[in-house]
């Protein structure tokens, strides 16, 4: 059976958060490109996705379980003069930890964390609501989660 | 098949060995105490006063001084039947929506560790009950639970008729208090005192209920009335802003509502999490930056690791005062407040115990409150050392220690100082620098004593000012170097950029980590103006060239140093 296994678009050097989810587990995090230039590691490194996974259930890692990625341009991290942009990505993935603790059943079963949340840059205001953005983008990663889950 | 045989039998209750038991929960005298103003609470009185008769001879200083502890209320009131029903060991559990009673168990395990009766008269519908009386002694000469029930003489009836003036009410006595190892009535009192108008803050001010407070020794003083207090003044709060840190407010830095779903399908409403950063408690005295009316505000919050922690209330009720939440919280966060707000239908999620003091939060549900916290506690700490470091800055002006510090260094090329005269490709880059700098001076050079303007250099005083702080400068680089004719080199760090933001504008303008720091950035300034002023071997629009990528590379790198190293400072 042919199927399709995803798309995905966007100019490079963009400011991205993401998400990657197998099974009962997920992870957050943010790059500055396009998504799949980090995604690699996390199907490699073993500091990253499936390293972490593999830690904490060696089975999972390997089973035949798929893995699902989903990543949101974030265009108001663009938006910030360049020497914040990776500072604004690691706001908004702070938060959108946040988001997911304060209510993970949004993207049920996966309600295992395996990443770690950023330390929170508090000392720095930007240009956009990042409690905002970040409540927008753990939504869109739910539903996008959902629908490939419902497929 | 075979039959299993089966039997129900009868077991043995020692009744007064119950009652030790449950009169040992773990109550401190204060907390019994208020065990017994929930019920008050709960039966919606407007009116609760609560009075300690000290015993013959016995001061507020002396512990185990109390004879007799009272409370009074304008409740409902409660028939003779009601009362016994009350005594009853896990008496009615039927409680409406959100009460503040749990088990039935508080009124005799909270009484008993007072005292070893609790008497009870009160009034419903205007009649007057009888006395009621749970005994200990009497339990255990009948090892039975038994109450004794004594008619009113007429002097009790117009004695509690005074006290119950109204309608109905309900006053509770509790006697026997001599054999019970007890702390000084001062403490208990302070205690209340300091912590009823936290623990009740919202009956105060929505029920509303008026609570007195007052020791007798022999008269009949005025009770103090306690004063409704939100511990994290949210009221008085902030949004959360680094750029205009005021020393002064509290700063909300959560508010949301947390989902504590386990996956097992159970729907249990969400937790209102707040949190709040209070100035340091410091700050307040005499002796700080902040005028007199300032200091007094700080003063107010009362700033110390006995009231810092994670308030936790039940249906409105404070049942834990500064909860670390299982390590969560330090005691280095002690001015971070947290307000956690249950109702009774969290109760087996998180394992709230019979005295509603104690719980319990499982691992994964405090995974998840640690990462949720892990924002408002770094937030707090950034707090802490800002205030830490606006204590000890003397100047107020950045760059200042520096340029007095640097005032005699000379600025001198060494690959110049052996030669003669310059060549007048030399003269002509030097006059093209201190045109340049000409341009940038007026914008930077200083402002008076009066303060700060936005783009200007934040440097007073007639020194002349080698380091400016300003956001003249290039966004992606750290800093850019000039040339005065007059005066030599300055440097202007760009106060926008991120390493500024994150790392160097937390430490006091006259530490020696930010004068090391703006020495580093000058010397490079200096080999910049410099190289560029005196290698005339090389085309002048090369050297810019060079520098500039040099400077792009600078900035980038510290950048990306920064976005990787967030809160550096704070660890």
């Amino acid at each position: 059976m042919t199927t399709l296994a995803g798309t995905i678009w966007g100019r490079l050097r963009t400011s991205h958060l993401y998400a990657v989810f197998k099974g009962p587990y997920i992870y957050f995090g943010e790059t500055g490109n396009v998504p799949p230039v980090r995604w690699k590691g996390h199907l490699t490194s073993e500091a990253d996705f499936i390293g972490k996974l593999k830690k904490v259930d060696p089975a999972a890692a390997v089973d035949g379980t798929p893995i699902f990625f989903v990543g949101i341009h974030i265009g108001v991290a663009d938006d910030e003069p360049e020497p914040m942009q990776k500072i604004a990505r690691r706001a908004i993935e702070a938060e959108l930890h946040q988001r997911f603790s304060l209510d993970p059943t949004l993207v049920s079963p996966a309600i295992n964390l395996l990443s770690t949340s950023p330390s929170v840059p508090v000392r720095h205001l930007f240009k956009f609501d990042k409690v905002n953005v970040a409540d927008k983008v753990y939504s869109m990663i739910a539903k996008e989660y959902k629908s490939w889950l419902a497929r | 098949m075979n039959t299993i045989m089966q039997s129900i039998e009868g077991i043995e209750v020692h009744a007064a060995r119950l009652c030790q038991a449950i009169a040992r929960i773990g109550y401190e005298p204060q907390i019994a105490l208020m065990d017994i103003v929930d019920n008050a609470v709960t039966a919606q009185a407007s009116t609760i006063r609560v009075s300690l008769f000290l015993a013959p001879g016995k001061t507020l200083k002396n512990r185990n001084s109390v004879q007799r502890y009272q409370v009074v209320d304008d409740g409902v009131g409660m028939t003779n039947d009601e009362i016994r029903a009350a005594f009853s060991l896990g008496a009615n559990g039927k409680y409406g929506p959100h009460s503040l009673s749990k088990y039935g168990m508080g009124l005799k395990s909270a009484g008993l560790s007072l005292g070893n009766r609790i008497h009870i008269v009160s009034k419903k519908d205007g009649l007057l009950s009888s006395r009621q009386t749970f005994d200990v002694a009497l339990i255990a000469q009948q090892n039975n639970f038994v109450i004794r029930v004594s008619t009113l003489t007429p002097e009790e009836v117009t004695q509690y008729g005074n006290l119950i003036s109204g309608v109905s009410g309900t006053v509770i006595e509790i006697d026997g208090c001599e054999t019970i190892n007890h702390q000084s009535s001062s403490t208990t009192v302070r205690k209340l005192e300091e912590h009823m108008g936290v623990v009740y803050a919202s009956f105060i001010t929505k029920q509303p209920v008026s609570i007195g407070i007052r020791v007798c020794a022999g008269d009949a003083p005025d009770f103090k009335m306690i004063a409704p207090l939100d511990i994290l003044f949210r009221d008085k709060a902030k949004a959360w802003d680094p750029e205009t840190y005021d020393y002064v407010s509290p700063y909300l830095l959560l508010d949301e509502e947390w989902n504590p779903d386990l996956g097992d399908g159970k729907i249990i409403p969400p937790i209102r999490l707040s949190a709040v950063a209070l100035p340091q408690d410091k700050l307040g005295n005499s002796g700080s930056p902040l005028s007199p009316e300032q200091q007094k505000i700080v003063k107010g919050y009362q700033v110390n690791r006995d009231n810092a922690g994670c308030f936790i209330y039940r249906n409105g009720r404070l049942i834990r005062w500064g909860d670390k939440l299982e390590g969560i919280l330090t005691k280095d966060e002690y001015n971070l407040r947290i307000r956690m707000d249950l109702t009774e239908e969290h109760d087996d999620v998180l394992h709230v115990d019979v005295t509603k003091q104690r719980l319990e939060i499982d691992d994964e549900l405090l995974a998840r409150l640690r990462r949720i916290l892990d924002s408002s506690k770094t937030a707090a700490k950034f707090v802490m050392k800002k205030c830490t470091e606006y204590m000890k800055r003397p100047t107020g002006s950045e760059g200042a220690a520096f340029s007095e510090r640097s005032a005699n260094v000379p600025e001198d090329d060494p690959e110049e100082m052996a030669s003669g005269s310059p060549p007048d490709e030399v003269l002509q880059r030097l006059q093209a620098q201190a045109e340049e700098a000409e341009t940038i001076n007026d914008a930077t050079k200083q402002i008076g004593e009066a303060g700060t303007a936005a783009g200007l250099a934040k440097l007073g005083g007639s020194l002349f000012a080698k380091v400016r702080y300003t956001t003249e400068v290039e966004y992606k680089h750290l800093w850019t170097p000039y040339r005065d004719a007059k005066e030599g080199v300055f440097v202007c760090i760009n106060t926008h950029h991120p390493f500024y933001t994150e790392f160097m504008a937390d430490l006091a303008d006259n530490s020696p980590e930010r004068l090391l720091l703006e020495a580093l950035i000058f010397a490079a300034g200096v080999g910049q103006i410099n190289t560029a002023g005196n290698l005339h071997e090389v085309e002048l629009d090369d050297i810019k060239m060079v520098f500039s990528r040099f400077h792009n590379n600078c900035g980038s790198y510290l950048a990306e140093f920064t976005g990787e190293n967030i809160n550096l400072l704070d660890t």
